[in-house]
């Protein structure tokens, strides 16, 4: 048993002394890195600024840095179990002569004489006697900290204060747009989306639209000319609130988007049921009643004459459901299509019911068309995959639980013709051993 | 034994230490070291082997040394032609007084305290050999007798580096019995002026007994009981190991030049004179720094050269020397 006048009383010097001198080499190693990482930190605010990646960038390596010194140091300047080595080193240090660590090692062997206790007693004395604190001074580096702390600060002011701004218009680059979404206030840019929404779903009346897209373009001009260029374009377009011109408008975006294909986000069926109408839109403007031509030959043809105005409406509406069938069995068989909306020189009604064969309401039955998939385009529209609907089946779910009076069935793209067909996605390299060994499994 | 019992043991010591050696250094001047090992030495129960010139104070060393430590002193002049019994003594034929004859054992000068081995590789390694027993048993053995020697029992011998024809080379069995190797160099200037102020005008020399055998024996128990601690005695371990070419403590020189390394005599004569030197000190305990002052005349001559270190005449101090620098204390 170790003698009970120094009982584990060296090991505790021994780790006390350790821990004072881990501290201060620790201490040391901070004061030389603090500087400099703090000025890494305020490189990457500029450069943040200068280069307009994220401003966090800086934040995130003065935290790191931080986080990593404060982590370093803790470890460093934690006490640790006593060991001959550390004992040695403590010794050396405090000019003991071995003693410290020759006693420390006996302190924790067992056994021991009169020699040994007499060794630890005095072992114990002169490491008492030994000034911990003075061997050991903490470490002082008021410059080193000074410069540590304004670099970090000048870090983090340039990281979150408004100066950026000004640095960059210092370092010569060009200001930030002020249109940009960060410049508008909360309360202008729920305007501004309100009245997109509005006029784009129709709901405005022309004169209003105008006056506010006025309004809203002379404060657009103060922040942004490019938003200020776009509500210029709206206001083109606004005027067209009648509902013969939304029809002809509609009219013109579904040729265009048919010809641009714009509507890619759609599903194909639906995509091509919108070409198919487009076409046929483009075929009933000729038709309409108010051309004189069309008409006679109507008549030369010995159809019947145009219904009374209620006759009308009711026929318009059982057109319009009619019509909705025509669309998806058009969408499914072209030929059909030509068939059931041919009407005039074919001399056959195209339409079920007693309204029988009217060319001259085709025209009307187009813009009744346009009406009724008007809603479902723009609904369809908004069904983004990948944004709101993650797979196919949904966009048509949603389409079919909305507003939409028109019904899409599901369409096989085998079922058009092949020219009009997207060819398969072609088979991964990586995949292609894969798939033949598929195929040409025995 | 308590604690302050220790304390007047260890300050005892260091008195008849300091007593010996200013005695000694008052007829010796310029070798304080050789006197403190010899003297180290004799503490520990070892023997010393000094090489030196001719005319640098061997013989007298060991005169004063017996001198002032009221031993039997006995001196015996190693010569090619001397005979093993002419060391440990012979049975001589013997009358009685009453008639018949008898064989009576005449001691050599072996039977001596402090035996002065002078110029030692002189001697036939048979010769030599006569001293082996004694050194390491302290017993001689004549015909079917053995005889122990009176302790303490010092054998101081001497070696001329210069004249090494007609010599014979001591074989590494015997060295290995030296606990010390010392080397006796010419003194400084200042005390070639001691040496000759003190010697060739008229004065006392005389040196008196300072301590006798019971004291040194005394001495000797005090010595062995300074504890040393594990990883100090790893220490004076890893030193001895790493003079082997071998070992994963040896350094470049001692891969490159040693033939063989220290034996465990080497380990034992580093701590025992580490506690001689840690109590010259006042110390209580054998540190790492009390290793080191004793390893150079304690590994000296256990280090063989190889073919190639003897060639390129390589002095094994500086191989320990190197050693010491290479081997981590802790």
């Amino acid at each position: 048993m170790p003698p009970d006048t120094s009982e584990r009383v060296l090991s505790e010097v021994v780790a006390l002394a350790d821990q004072r001198r881990r501290a201060q080499g620790a201490v040391q190693s901070l004061v030389r890195l603090a500087p400099a990482l703090a000025g890494v930190a305020l490189l990457a605010a500029v450069l943040a600024r200068v280069l307009r990646f994220s401003t966090a960038v800086p934040l995130l390596v003065l935290g790191a840095a931080g986080l990593g010194l404060a982590l370093t140091t803790w470890i460093r300047s934690r006490r640790r179990q006593s060991t001959d080595a550390i004992a040695a080193a403590v010794d050396a240090d405090a000019a003991l002569r071995g003693e410290l660590r020759s006693a420390h090692w006996f302190e924790a062997a067992e056994g021991g004489d009169e020699w040994t206790r007499f060794h630890l007693e005095r072992a114990v004395n002169r490491a008492r006697a030994v000034d911990w604190k003075a061997l050991y001074p903490p470490v002082r580096a008021g410059k080193s900290w000074a410069a540590a702390a304004v670099l970090a600060t000048a870090a983090i002011v340039l990281s979150v204060g408004a100066p950026g701004r000004y640095l960059a218009r210092a370092v010569g680059v060009a200001d930030q747009p002020a249109g940009s979404p960060e410049a508008l206030s909360a309360e202008l840019e729920a305007k501004l989306k309100a009245l997109l929404g509005s006029i784009e779903a129709g709901d405005v009346d022309a004169e209003a639209a105008r006056a506010t897209l006025e309004e809203l373009k002379e404060l657009m001009a103060k922040i942004d000319p490019a938003m200020q260029k776009k509500l210029a374009e709206m206001m083109k377009n606004a005027p067209l609130g009648q509902e013969g011109a939304k029809a002809k408008n509609f009219e013109k975006n579904a040729l265009a988007n048919a010809k641009k294909g714009d509507n890619q986000v759609l599903p194909d069926d639906v995509k091509w049921a919108l070409e198919d109408l487009a076409a046929k839109l483009s075929n009933a403007e000729k038709n309409r009643p108010g051309n004189p031509n069309e008409q006679a030959s109507s008549s030369d043809t010995g159809e019947k004459g145009a219904p009374s105005d209620e006759a009308s409406k009711s026929a318009e509406g059982q057109s319009a459901q009619a019509s909705m069938q025509m669309v998806r069995e058009a969408a499914t068989d072209p030929g059909a299509a030509k068939m059931m909306m041919g009407g005039g020189m074919m001399g056959g009604d195209s339409r079920p019911g007693q309204a029988g064969n009217n060319g001259a309401q085709n025209g009307a039955d187009a813009l009744l068309f346009a009406q009724a998939l008007r809603k479902e385009l723009i609904e369809a529209s908004a069904d983004m995959q990948g944004q709101n609907v993650k797979k196919e089946e949904d966009i048509r779910r949603k389409t079919e639980q909305g507003k939409s009076t028109l019904g899409f069935s599901r369409v096989a793209p085998g079922a058009f013709e092949r020219s009009r067909a997207d060819a398969p996605p072609a088979v991964p390299e990586a995949r292609r051993p894969l798939v033949q060994r598929y195929f040409i499994r025995k | 034994m308590t604690s302050a019992a220790v304390a007047q043991h260890i300050d005892l010591f260091r008195e008849r230490f300091v007593r010996i050696t200013k005695e000694v250094g008052r007829r010796i001047v310029g070798h304080e070291e050789i006197v403190n090992s010899t003297v180290t030495a004799l503490l520990v129960g070892g023997h010393v082997l000094l090489e030196g010139i001719p005319g640098v104070g061997k013989t007298s060393l060991v005169h004063t040394l017996a001198d002032v430590l009221h031993l039997k002193f006995s001196r015996i002049q190693f010569t090619p032609d001397l005979m093993p019994a002419d060391i440990v003594g012979t049975n001589v034929v013997q009358e009685h007084a009453h008639g018949g004859m008898f064989f009576d054992f005449q001691p050599g000068p072996i039977f001596a305290n402090v035996v002065l081995a002078d110029e030692i590789n002189r001697a036939t390694p048979k010769t030599q050999s006569a001293l082996l027993e004694a050194m390491q048993d302290i017993s001689v053995s004549v015909g079917k007798t053995t005889y122990k020697l009176d302790q303490p029992f010092l054998v101081l011998a001497t070696q001329n580096p210069l004249e090494m024809e007609g010599t014979y080379p001591l074989p590494e069995a015997q060295l290995d019995r030296f606990f010390f190797k010392l080397r006796v160099m010419y003194p400084p200037e200042e005390a070639m002026h001691q040496i000759l102020d003190r010697t060739t005008q008229p004065g006392d020399n005389e040196v008196a007994r300072v301590v006798d055998g019971t004291e040194i024996l005394e001495m000797r128990q005090v010595a062995r009981s300074v504890p040393i601690a594990k990883p100090v005695q790893g220490y004076a371990i890893r030193l001895t190991l790493g003079s082997h070419p071998e070992s994963p403590y040896a350094t470049p020189l001692v891969k490159r030049y040693v033939r063989y390394g220290a034996s465990p005599r080497a380990a034992q004569a580093l701590v025992l004179a580490g506690k001689v030197h840690a109590l010259q000190r006042g110390n209580a305990f054998v540190a790492a720094e009390d290793i080191k002052a004793v390893a150079l005349p304690a590994l000296r001559h256990r280090v063989l050269l190889n073919f190639e270190g003897e060639a390129e005449q390589i002095n094994p101090d500086t191989i320990v020397s190197e050693l010491l620098a290479g081997t981590k204390s802790e």
